[in-house]
């Protein structure tokens, strides 16, 4: 019984990862015109780094030759990627030629970025409900 | 120690988790709120031994990312914690209500 709740942890690890893409994603949008920031500079792009994480508690998991992995956040980075620049004088942030250098956010990488955080949330949350199913069938034997 | 007394202590715990994760739940928008946790297998054999109030311990923060509003919530946990939970404690209640049957069984005779 204790291995099927390692699934759900499993399950659970994945959908935090993927939440907190979307979080990510969500700033990065929101921020896609942002010119200014505590650091100075433009805004940055956020990335997520995901690892692998050991989320097994029973020992008899160790039968499978390893440990149960789940996912986790390792940390949020910025990317390293050129700044977008664009011609407008009238803007107050803008260098002595007129440029405006704007964050290094793609919208578009963004939405499928967004698409894909949330399809494998959706696809973490099946394994749970299947999980939690099997879980249920398993105390209607015998019945 | 019988196996309705066990099962009894174990349904005990498992209730006092549900409420432990019910508030986790709910405080998952308060600003610095921390998580938190009970240790169930403790906890029941502690119970064993004596009534005892359940002892609830915050979670040790384990995340690479942290909350500007330092709320230590994670929801997806919370929520298997709860599942696993619901299903324990219906796997007690399952074992509990075999216990009475066979009591009742013998009540009637064998019949």
């Amino acid at each position: 019984m204790k291995s099927m709740f390692d699934i759900m942890k499993i399950s659970s690890s994945g959908m935090r990862a993927q939440r907190t893409r979307l979080e990510v994603v969500a700033q990065n949008m929101a921020n896609v015109h942002t010119t200014r920031t505590e650091e100075g500079g433009p805004y940055r792009k956020k990335d997520v780094v995901l690892t692998s994480q050991d989320v097994s508690e029973a020992k008899f998991s160790r039968i499978f030759g390893g440990k149960i992995e789940g996912v986790k956040v390792e940390e949020v980075v910025e990317s390293p990627k050129p700044f977008e620049r664009i011609h407008n004088p009238g803007h107050p942030d803008a260098d002595k030629e007129g440029y405006l250098t704007l964050p290094n956010v793609n919208i578009m990488e963004e939405m499928t970025d967004m698409i894909s955080a949330t399809r494998a949330y959706e696809a973490n949350s099946s394994v749970l409900q299947a999980t939690k199913q099997m879980v249920q069938k398993s105390l209607e034997i015998g019945r | 120690m019988g196996v309705t007394d066990i099962i009894e202590r174990a349904l005990y715990v498992r209730s006092r988790y549900q409420k432990v994760i019910a508030g986790n739940i709910a405080n998952v928008d308060t600003p610095g709120y921390k998580e938190k946790d009970i240790d169930f297998e403790r906890e029941l054999a502690s119970r064993m031994k004596g009534p005892k109030e359940v002892e609830v311990i915050e979670t040790p923060h384990q995340d690479g990312f942290v909350r500007l509003d330092e709320n230590t919530v994670n929801v997806e946990d919370q929520v298997v914690k709860m599942t696993e939970n619901s299903l324990m404690f219906s796997a007690l209640v399952n074992a509990i209500s075999k216990k009475f049957t066979l009591m009742r069984y013998v009540i009637n005779g064998g019949r």
